[in-house]
C-alpha cells in the first residue's frame, strides 16, 4: 500500500527552480533512500512533504488523501520528520525530548497520560536509550543524541518517517545502529524516506533509491540500478567500486 | 554542571510557590506606615482603618500580584519563544514602549478624560515594541543581536518619552510623569485593578496557551512545525499576549523591570529547564518577587518611600550583568 505519493512537484525559490517534476511514492514496509549531491534539493523536498513549504505545482497524497485535507496537527500524527542536525536550545532531560514526539496527539491543555508514557518508554527501548533517562541532552555524545532524536520520532508513532541525514557525524557503529533501527521500523509496517550522503549505507540498507540531481529525479529504483557507473558519473562525477558478497554495495572510489 | 536533570514534583513546586505567594500577599496587606490588626479593619467597616485596608492596602497587594505574575509570565514566555535566557520585557524594550504609550496618553490629556485609554496606550506601545523587536531580531537572533535590538527600542522609547516631557509646560506634570515612570504600586485603587484586569487576563490566556508549543520549540522551528505547531499562530499569540498583559500593567504601575529576567532564571532548574512548565511557575514566582519587593520598599527606612521600579532595577541590573558574565563564552 502506498503511504506517500508525490506527483510533478515543482518549487522555485527567489526565481530559481529548486525542484522540477518530482514524482515518487513510498510504500508500507520499505525504506527509500534520497540521495544526490549537495544542493540537489533533498531538504527542500522533505520540507514540501512536511508541509513547511508549499509547492508551486504538483500534488502530494498522504495515505491516499491529498495533503490539503490534513490539518497541520493531523498531518504531524501521520508523518514524522527528523531534521538535519537538531539543535536543542534548553538542557532538557532525555525523556522530555522523547516525550515531545507525543505533541501532535495532545491538545494544548492535555497532559501526557499513562498510555503516552508507555509509548515513550517503548520508543526509548527500541532505540536503546532507556539507560539515558534523566541525562541532560547537552551532555550526550553525538551517537547518543542521534538515537534520542530517533526515539522522539518514533514516540509520535507516525506511519511515514522522514529523516534528513540521520547518520551525519556518527561513528560507523552508531551509523549502522541508526540504519538498522530505521530498517526494522520499516519492516514493522511503516514507510521510511531517508536522506543519505553515505552511498555505502544507502546501497546496503535501502530498498529503493531516488537520485536527485539539479532538482530532478534523475534515476530511481533498486540500489544496483540507480548506482550505475553512468549515474554516479553524471551526478557526482565519481567512480565507484562495487561489492556483491552479502548483498549489493557501492563504495565511492575516486573523482573523475 | 550536573549531567542529570532533576525536576521538582509538581505538587511540591506549586505548594512552595503557592505558600510563598500567600505569605507575600499577607505581608503586603499587613505592612505600611500604620500598624493595625487586619481583623479589626475588616470588623469595623466604617472605621478609618477599614478604609486604609480596603482602599489602599488591598488594591496595592492585588495589583502587585497581577503585575508581578504578568512580568514573570511574560519573561518566561519571551525566553521560551526567543530561546534565549536574556529575553525580558524590560531589557528588550517592551516595558519602555509601554511606558511611552502611557506617557503619550498622559501628555495628550486622554488619561483624565478616558481612563480606559491608559492601558490601551500602554498596550499599543508594548505591541509596537514587540513587533519591532521581532522585525529587528527575528526569533533566532544571537544574544548580541537581541540585546542590541532591545537597546535600540529602549533608546527610541526613551527619546519619545523625553520629547513629550520636554513639551509639557507644567513643571508639576513633568514631575508627576517622572515619578510615575520609576514604577510603583503606591496610591493605586481598585479602579486601576479593574481597568487592567480584562487585558491582563486575555494576555495570560494567550501566553499560557503556548505551554506545549514552547516546549516543542526547544528542538527548533523545523521540528516544532513538523510536530503540528503553527509557528505563525504561536508568534501572533506571544506578541499579542505580551503586549496585552505587559502593556496594561506598565500603564498603571510605571516601569518595573527585571522581574521577568530574575524569576524564570531562578526557577528554570526546578522545572527541568522546560520552557512550557516554566510559564506557570514563573507566573507565581513573579507575583511573589514583586509583592516581596513592594514590602521591602515600605520596610526600608528612607525619607520618602522608595519606588518599586528602582528597587527591582537595583537588584536586577547586577543580576543581568552576572548572567551576561556567565554567558560570555557564548557571546564572544
Amino acid at each position: 500500500m502506498n503511504l506517500l505519493r508525490a506527483e510533478g512537484l515543482k518549487v522555485s525559490l527567489d526565481g530559481m527552480t529548486v525542484l522540477e517534476d518530482v514524482s515518487f511514492s513510498l510504500a508500507q514496509g520499505e525504506i527509500v533512500g534520497l540521495v544526490g549531491p549537495n544542493g540537489a534539493g533533498k531538504t527542500t523536498l522533505l520540507k514540501l512533504l512536511t508541509g513547511a513549504l508549499r509547492p508551486q505545482g504538483g500534488r502530494i497524497e498522504i495515505l491516499g488523501k491529498s495533503d490539503h485535507e490534513f490539518s497541520s496537527q493531523s498531518l504531524a500524527r501521520q508523518l514524522g520528520y527528523l531534521p538535519q542536525e537538531v539543535e536543542v536550545y534548553w538542557p532538557l532531560a532525555v525523556e522530555r525530548i522523547v516525550a515531545l514526539g507525543r505533541v501532535p496527539h495532545l491538545m494544548p491543555w492535555e497532559d501526557l497520560t499513562s498510555a503516552d508514557d508507555k509509548i515513550i518508554e517503548s520508543a526509548m527501548r527500541a532505540t536503546d536509550t532507556l539507560s539515558l533517562k534523566g541525562r541532560r541532552v547537552d551532555h550526550l555524545a553525538g551517537g547518543e543524541k542521534a538515537l534520542v532524536m530517533i526515539a522522539r520520532l518514533l514516540a509520535g508513532e507516525p506511519k511515514i518517517l522522514l529523516a534528513d541525514e540521520p547518520v551525519q557525524g556518527l561513528d560507523p557503529s552508531h551509523a549502522l545502529q541508526v540504519m538498522e533501527l530505521l530498517r526494522s521500523v520499516a519492516e514493522g509496517g511503516r514507510g521510511v524516506l531517508v536522506v543519505l550522503h553515505d552511498l555505502v549505507l544507502a546501497s546496503r540498507f535501502c530498498d529503493r533509491i531516488l537520485l536527485l540531481h539539479r532538482g530532478k529525479i534523475s534515476a530511481s529504483g533498486k540500489p544496483e540500478e540507480v548506482f550505475s557507473p553512468e549515474n554516479l558519473k553524471t551526478s557526482y562525477h565519481i567512480e565507484a567500486k562495487y561489492g556483491n558478497g552479502d548483498g549489493f554495495y557501492v563504495v565511492p572510489w575516486q573523482r573523475i | 554542571m550536573k549531567a542529570q536533570v532533576k525536576e521538582a514534583p509538581a505538587w511540591l513546586l506549586y505548594s512552595v510557590l503557592g505558600g510563598l505567594l500567600c505569605a507575600a500577599f499577607f505581608g503586603s496587606i499587613s505592612v505600611g506606615a500604620l500598624e493595625f490588626s487586619l481583623f479589626d479593619a475588616v470588623r469595623h467597616p466604617s472605621s478609618e482603618l477599614s478604609f486604609i485596608f480596603w482602599d489602599i492596602r488591598l488594591p496595592r497587594a492585588i495589583l502587585g500580584l497581577i503585575v508581578g505574575a504578568t512580568l514573570g509570565l511574560a519573561g518566561a514566555a519571551m525566553q521560551g519563544f526567543l530561546r534565549n535566557p536574556l529575553a525580558e520585557p524590560g531589557i528588550l524594550g517592551v516595558t519602555g514602549g509601554a511606558a511611552l504609550g502611557a506617557v503619550a496618553v498622559f501628555y495628550t490629556g486622554l488619561a483624565s478624560a478616558f481612563p480606559m485609554m491608559l492601558p490601551v496606550g500602554g498596550i499599543l506601545g508594548a505591541f509596537v515594541s514587540v513587533l519591532l523587536l521581532y522585525l529587528f531580531a527575528g526569533t533566532l537572533a544571537s544574544v548580541q543581536t537581541l540585546i542590541l535590538a532591545g537597546v535600540a527600542i529602549n533608546v527610541i522609547a526613551f527619546s519619545g518619552t523625553s520629547l513629550m516631557l520636554n513639551l509639557v509646560k507644567d513643571p508639576y506634570a513633568v514631575l508627576d510623569i517622572v515619578f510615575w515612570q520609576m514604577g510603583s504600586l503606591a496610591d493605586r485603587s481598585f479602579q486601576h485593578v479593574f481597568l487592567i484586569l480584562p487585558f491582563v487576563l486575555a494576555g495570560w490566556c494567550l501566553l499560557l496557551w503556548d505551554r506545549r508549543a514552547l516546549e516543542a520549540l526547544s528542538l527548533g522551528e523545523a521540528t516544532a512545525s513538523s510536530l503540528g505547531i503553527s509557528l505563525k499562530a504561536l508568534r501572533t499569540r506571544i506578541i499579542l499576549g505580551t503586549a496585552l498583559c505587559v502593556g496594561s500593567s506598565i500603564a498603571v504601575c510605571g516601569s518595573i523591570g527585571f522581574v521577568g529576567l530574575i524569576v524564570p532564571h531562578l526557577l528554570r532548574p526546578f522545572v527541568g529547564y522546560r520552557p512550557g512548565r516554566l510559564l506557570g511557575a514563573s507566573t507565581l514566582g513573579g507575583a511573589v518577587l514583586l509583592l516581596g519587593s513592594d514590602i521591602a520598599v515600605r520596610w526600608i527606612p528612607s525619607l520618602v518611600e522608595l519606588k518599586l521600579g528602582v528597587i527591582t532595577s537595583l537588584v536586577g541590573a547586577p543580576f543581568f550583568l552576572l548572567l551576561i558574565f556567565q554567558m560570555r563564552k557564548k557571546i564572544l
